[in-house]
């Protein structure tokens, strides 16, 4: 998935006017703004983008907070471009304390 | 009235548990759009099978999950990824449930389904978790859908139209007229009588008059500011 609005030249659903300069723009890649055009005529398709645009940002977000951005998880989930870069080898994921309960029992909610 | 009994470090730490695992789910289960009942119902069915501090924390996470902000739910994975493995792995599974509890699941929620299983799982294991507890729930592990793809649109029967969807869309009615309402700070499907409202507010409020004893750079922003809401309105209300 791409980050359509920051290919835009936008900080988000909520800038609705680059996007539409961006759609306006002859210089933007075509494709871009065919794509751009496809996903925002219809509310439907819009609605579903940009929720999931809205919960990618996030995610992305709290993987790198969380140092969980190098998991194959998301590293081959083709979200790049809401990532912060060039995976670090140094970001271990290691660093949480995952296994900070050491008993076993505990709630089963299955 | 007297104060209670002084909860245990115990009773604290499985409070706190029981927050951090509803405050996940719900997010997870309006992650793609309002909460919807079906997903509502297996968070409280979790809830009640879990006990107490589950059921304690219930209304308020139902009541509360479309304002879960990014901190809340950070700390509330933080102490996900220290819960003890049995709790981790039936977290997992349970979000899978919520996921799929209305027999649907976007894009959104496959990635959020995803960070939780890697909170929920030892280092590089939570492809495995997230295998295992899609299994559980009926349902096979799948890759996230790409919505800025036209292939993934086309598999749900919506086609692209090529450049007429771009003539369109930049059509009178399209986002121009958009980008007209949000310079009067409207959102779409504002009517007539809201845009001349919304005008007629802002006008009073950085019309030119307003501003002659401002320094020159305050008063030319305000005189552009002031005339391009005069153009967005008319151009929204043509006489």
């Amino acid at each position: 998935m791409i980050d359509l609005y920051r290919r835009l030249g936008a900080s988000g659903p909520a800038d609705v006017s680059q996007v539409a300069r961006a759609m306006a723009d002859e210089t933007v890649d075509p494709e871009l703004r065919r794509l751009a055009a496809f996903i925002l005529a219809s509310p439907h398709r819009r609605r579903i983008h940009d929720d999931t645009w809205r919960t990618v940002s996030v995610v992305a977000r709290l993987r790198a907070s969380l140092l969980l951005d190098m998991s194959p998880l998301w590293r081959d989930a083709g979200v790049d471009d809401f990532g912060p870069g060039a995976a670090d080898p140094m970001r271990m994921r290691q660093c949480l304390p995952i296994d900070g309960g050491r008993e076993s029992q505990g709630t089963e909610w299955t | 009235m007297s104060p209670g009994p002084t909860p245990t470090p115990e009773a604290l730490l499985a409070d706190r548990r029981a927050q951090a695992a509803l405050t996940i789910l719900a997010w997870l289960a309006r992650c793609d759009g309002p909460l919807n009942h079906r997903r509502a119902a297996e968070i409280s069915r979790i809830a009640v099978q879990s006990g107490g501090p589950f059921v304690r924390r219930l209304p308020e996470a139902l009541r509360d999950c479309e304002a879960i902000g990014f901190e809340e739910l950070r700390q509330a994975l933080e102490v996900a990824a220290a819960m003890p493995e049995q709790m981790r792995t039936g977290l997992a599974t349970a979000s899978v449930k919520v996921a799929f509890a209305d027999q649907r699941s976007g894009p959104a929620v496959e990635h959020a389904l995803r960070l939780i299983a890697d909170t929920c799982a030892p280092t590089g294991m939570g492809l495995h978790l997230l295998a295992r507890a899609y299994e559980r729930a009926g349902t096979r592990l799948r890759p996230p859908g790409d919505p800025t793809s036209f292939e993934w649109w086309e598999r749900k029967g919506e086609r692209d139209l090529g450049e007429q969807t771009v003539a369109g869309i930049l059509s009178a009615r399209g986002l121009s007229e958009l980008r007209d309402l949000a310079t009067l700070g409207l959102s779409p499907g504002a009517t007539a009588a809201d845009i001349r409202e919304a005008y007629r507010q802002m006008a009073r409020q950085y019309h030119p008059d307003h501003f002659h004893s401002q320094p020159d750079d305050v008063r030319a922003r305000a005189l552009q500011h002031f005339t391009r809401m005069r153009e967005a309105y008319e151009r929204l209300m043509p006489e």
